[in-house]
C-alpha cells in the first residue's frame, strides 16, 4: 500500500459557519493501481485531490503517504513530498510560458536539487516517453493543447514519483487529443505507474481500473471494474 | 543562484520597456550621485594641486620665532640656533615619508642685484645641489651647480627665464657677469621649473608667497651666501615627500627633528612646516559641505526609485501568481520563491545602478567639458554605487518577495 487515508475530514470556515467539505473519507491505494475519482462540481473532489496531492492538510483523520504522516508535516516537508512523491497533471497544463518544453519538464528536478546535466538527460528521457522528443526546444505557445498536456505529463513523471495525480487531464482538450492523453496514461500504468485521476466525466473515468464516486463529501465505490 | 540570475535577466529582457522605466529612478539617482561625487573629487584635486603644486609634493620647513615668522635682522642666524649641516640633511632624508631634502637660503625683493645698469628685483636663492631635483627644476642651458661649486665658493649663478629676460633682455645669459651686493657672479645656466602650473592666488598670503616668484629667481651656491650677504642666514628646508598624502607627516617629522637637533629645548626658536595640505583640506571641506547637500537630494531620488521597484515587483507577483502556484505545487520551497523575487529585484536595480554609473561618468565628462568644472571619476564610488543599488533591490524587493513566497499554492493555481 502506498497511500492510506483514514477517517479524513476537511472543514472550511465560511464566514461564521463551518463547511464540512469531506466527511470520513477512507481511501487505500496500492502500487500500480489506476484509480478514477468521479464527482460533480461542488462534491469535494478538488479538495480531496488537494489533500492527496499534499497541497493541503486534513482537519482530522490520518493520511499516510508511504511511511509519512502528512498531517504532521511542515510546509517545507510538504514541498519536498510534492517534489519527490507526487507528479501533478493539471487541467490547464500550467506550463511556464517563457520556458521551452525541456526546461518545463526539468523544473521539478531543479527544485529537487538535481544537477543540470543530469536534469536535461532525465527531462529528455521523459519527453521521449510521451512521444515529444522532437519538440524539446519548442515554447508552450508553439505546441498544441494535446502536446502541452503531454509535456505536463512528462513533467509529472520526470522525477519517477510514487503517485501520478491528474486533475481533469482532458478537460481542456478536444476529443482526439483527449484520447491520446488517456492512451498515454494507460501506457504509463502498464509500465508500472500508480495513477489517481479526478474527473466529472464518466467516459474518462471509464479508462481507470477502479472508480470511486464522491458526492457531498462522501466517498463511495472502489470496486475493481469488470469483476 | 546562477540560474536565478539568468532567469531574472530573461524576465527583464522579456519586459524591456517596463524594466527600463522601473530602473529609471535608480539610473537617475545613481547617475546624479556619480556626477556629484566626480565633481567633488575633481574640485578637491584642483584645490590641492593649486595650493601645493601639481605632483611636486614639496613642503617647506622654516625657522620660527615664538611660532611666528622669524624676522631676520642683520645678524643672520639667531643666538643658540646652529647651521644645518650636510650630515643632518642626510639624516633628515632617512625619515619616514621623506624622499629628498634640500637646504636653501632665500631673499625676496632683492634690490642690490645688477647687470650693468639694469637693476633686478626678484627672489634670490642660495641652493644646494638637491634643490633642482626637489623643486622640479630642469636646466635648459648651461649646467647646474655641483659640489665643487660649493666647495670652492665658485661665484656662479643660475637664472630662470623671467630673471634672464628682465636682466639681459633677449641676450644669451650664459657667461654674463652680474653683481650681487657688489660681488661679481658668472651666470652658468638657465633653469626653469618643469611643467609648472600657475598657482591660484586667493589670499594676500598667497600673493606674498608667489609674487617674488613671478618676477624671477636667481640661484647661487648656498655656500656663497655669506659672500653676498655676510652671515649664515637661516636655512629653509625643502622636503619632498613620497606622496601628497605624506606631505604633512614628512614636514612635521623634519621640523620636529630639526627643532631638537639645531637648538636647545625650550628655545623660543623652532622649525615648523608650512601646512599647505591642511589649508587645502580646509578649502576642500568648504566645497564639500555644499556638495554633500546635493548628495542628499540625489539620495532621495534613489529612495523614490526604490519605491518604484517595489511597486513593479508587487505587480509582477500578482501577474505571476499562477507561476508561483505551480512552482510551489511541484515542490519549490518558500526560500526558493523568496530568492527568485529578491534576485529579480536586485538584478533589476544593479543593472540600473550600472547604467547609472555609466551615464554618471558621461554626465560628469560632459559637464567638465562645457562648464569648465573639473571632474575625476572615483572607482570606489562607482563600485559602492552599484553595490548600493543592489542593496536597494534587496530592501525594496523584500516585501513583494515575502508576499510571493507566502502564496497558498491552491489559491495561486486557481487564479486566472
Amino acid at each position: 500500500m502506498i497511500l492510506e487515508m483514514r477517517n479524513i475530514n476537511k472543514d472550511y470556515p465560511m464566514g461564521k459557519s463551518v463547511v464540512h467539505v469531506l466527511k470520513n473519507v477512507n481511501l487505500q491505494v496500492n502500487e500500480q493501481d489506476y484509480i478514477a475519482i468521479m464527482g460533480p462540481s461542488g462534491s469535494g473532489k478538488t479538495t480531496l485531490m488537494n489533500l492527496i496531492g499534499c497541497l493541503d492538510v486534513p482537519t482530522s483523520g490520518s493520511y499516510m503517504l508511504g511511511d509519512r504522516e502528512i498531517g504532521k508535516c511542515s510546509d517545507n516537508q510538504l514541498a519536498e513530498v510534492r517534489n519527490k512523491e507526487i507528479g501533478f497533471v493539471f487541467q490547464s497544463f500550467h506550463l511556464l510560458p517563457k520556458m521551452n518544453a525541456l526546461d518545463n519538464v526539468a523544473l521539478p528536478l531543479l527544485f529537487g536539487g538535481v544537477r543540470k546535466k543530469e536534469r536535461r538527460q532525465m527531462a529528455a528521457d521523459a519527453l521521449r516517453i510521451v512521444g515529444l522528443e522532437d519538440r524539446m526546444t519548442f515554447m508552450p505557445d508553439q505546441l498544441s493543447g494535446g502536446q502541452c498536456q503531454r509535456v505536463a505529463i512528462a513533467r509529472a513523471i520526470v522525477g519517477k514519483p510514487r503517485l501520478l495525480l491528474a486533475d481533469e487531464p482532458t478537460g481542456a482538450l478536444d476529443s482526439v487529443s483527449g484520447s491520446q492523453v488517456m492512451d498515454l496514461f494507460r501506457e504509463l500504468h502498464d509500465s508500472g505507474s500508480t495513477i489517481i485521476m479526478i474527473t466529472h466525466d464518466s467516459n474518462i473515468a471509464g479508462h481507470a481500473d477502479i472508480v470511486y464516486n464522491i458526492f457531498d463529501g462522501v466517498l463511495s465505490g472502489g470496486e475493481l471494474k469488470g469483476e | 543562484m546562477i540560474e536565478n540570475v539568468s532567469l531574472a535577466f530573461q524576465g527583464i529582457w522579456a519586459h524591456k520597456m517596463r524594466s527600463f522605466l522601473t530602473m529609471l529612478g535608480i539610473i537617475i539617482g545613481i547617475a546624479s550621485i556619480i556626477t556629484i561625487v566626480s565633481t567633488i573629487k575633481g574640485t578637491n584635486e584642483e584645490i590641492k594641486e593649486n595650493l601645493i603644486g601639481a605632483g611636486n609634493n614639496v613642503v617647506n620647513v622654516t625657522l620660527k620665532q615664538d611660532n611666528a615668522s622669524y624676522e631676520m635682522g642683520y645678524n643672520g642666524l639667531p643666538e643658540g640656533v646652529s647651521v644645518i649641516t650636510e650630515k643632518t640633511r642626510k639624516t633628515l632624508e632617512k625619515l619616514d615619508g621623506v624622499k629628498e631634502v634640500s637646504l636653501y637660503r632665500t631673499r625676496t625683493w632683492c634690490d642690490n642685484v645688477y647687470y650693468r645698469n639694469v637693476q633686478y628685483s626678484g627672489t634670490i636663492n642660495g641652493i644646494d645641489t638637491h634643490y633642482f631635483s626637489v623643486n622640479d627644476y630642469t636646466v635648459d642651458f648651461g649646467r647646474a651647480f655641483t659640489d665643487f661649486d660649493n666647495r670652492t665658493f665658485h661665484k656662479a649663478a643660475i637664472v630662470d627665464s623671467r630673471a634672464a629676460s628682465s636682466l639681459f633682455g633677449g641676450d644669451n645669459p650664459i657667461g654674463k657677469v652680474i653683481e650681487i651686493n657688489r660681488e661679481p657672479f658668472v651666470v652658468i645656466g638657465l633653469a626653469n621649473k618643469f611643467g609648472s602650473t600657475g598657482p591660484t592666488i586667493s589670499t594676500v598670503e598667497d600673493y606674498m608667497t608667489y609674487a617674488g616668484a613671478q618676477s624671477g629667481i636667481i640661484f647661487i651656491p648656498i655656500d656663497d651666501w655669506p659672500i653676498a650677504y655676510q652671515y649664515d642666514e637661516p636655512q629653509t628646508v625643502a622636503v619632498k615627500a613620497d606622496s601628497t598624502d605624506d606631505m604633512t607627516k614628512a614636514g612635521k617629522s623634519v621640523a620636529d627633528a630639526l627643532s631638537t637637533s639645531q637648538m636647545k629645548t625650550g628655545s623660543k626658536f623652532t622649525y615648523a612646516a608650512d601646512d599647505l595640505l591642511k589649508r587645502a583640506t580646509q578649502m576642500q571641506n568648504l566645497s564639500n559641505t555644499t556638495n554633500r547637500q546635493l548628495l542628499w537630494i540625489a539620495g532621495i531620488s534613489l529612495l523614490v526609485g526604490g519605491i518604484g521597484v517595489m511597486n513593479i515587483m508587487l505587480v509582477s507577483v500578482t501577474e505571476r501568481t499562477r507561476e508561483i502556484g505551480l512552482k510551489k505545487a511541484i515542490g519549490a520551497k518558500k526560500k526558493r520563491i523568496l530568492a527568485q523575487f529578491l534576485t529579480e529585484a536586485s538584478v533589476l536595480t544593479s543593472l540600473g545602478g550600472m547604467i547609472g554609473v555609466g551615464s554618471g561618468i558621461g554626465f560628469s565628462k560632459f559637464f567638465s567639458k562645457f562648464m569648465g568644472t573639473r571632474s575625476s571619476i572615483s572607482i570606489p564610488a562607482c563600485v559602492i554605487a552599484v553595490g548600493f543599488s543592489m542593496a536597494i533591490g534587496i530592501i525594496f524587493g523584500l516585501l513583494p518577495a515575502v508576499k510571493a513566497s507566502n502564496l497558498n499554492p491552491i489559491d495561486a493555481l486557481r487564479s486566472e
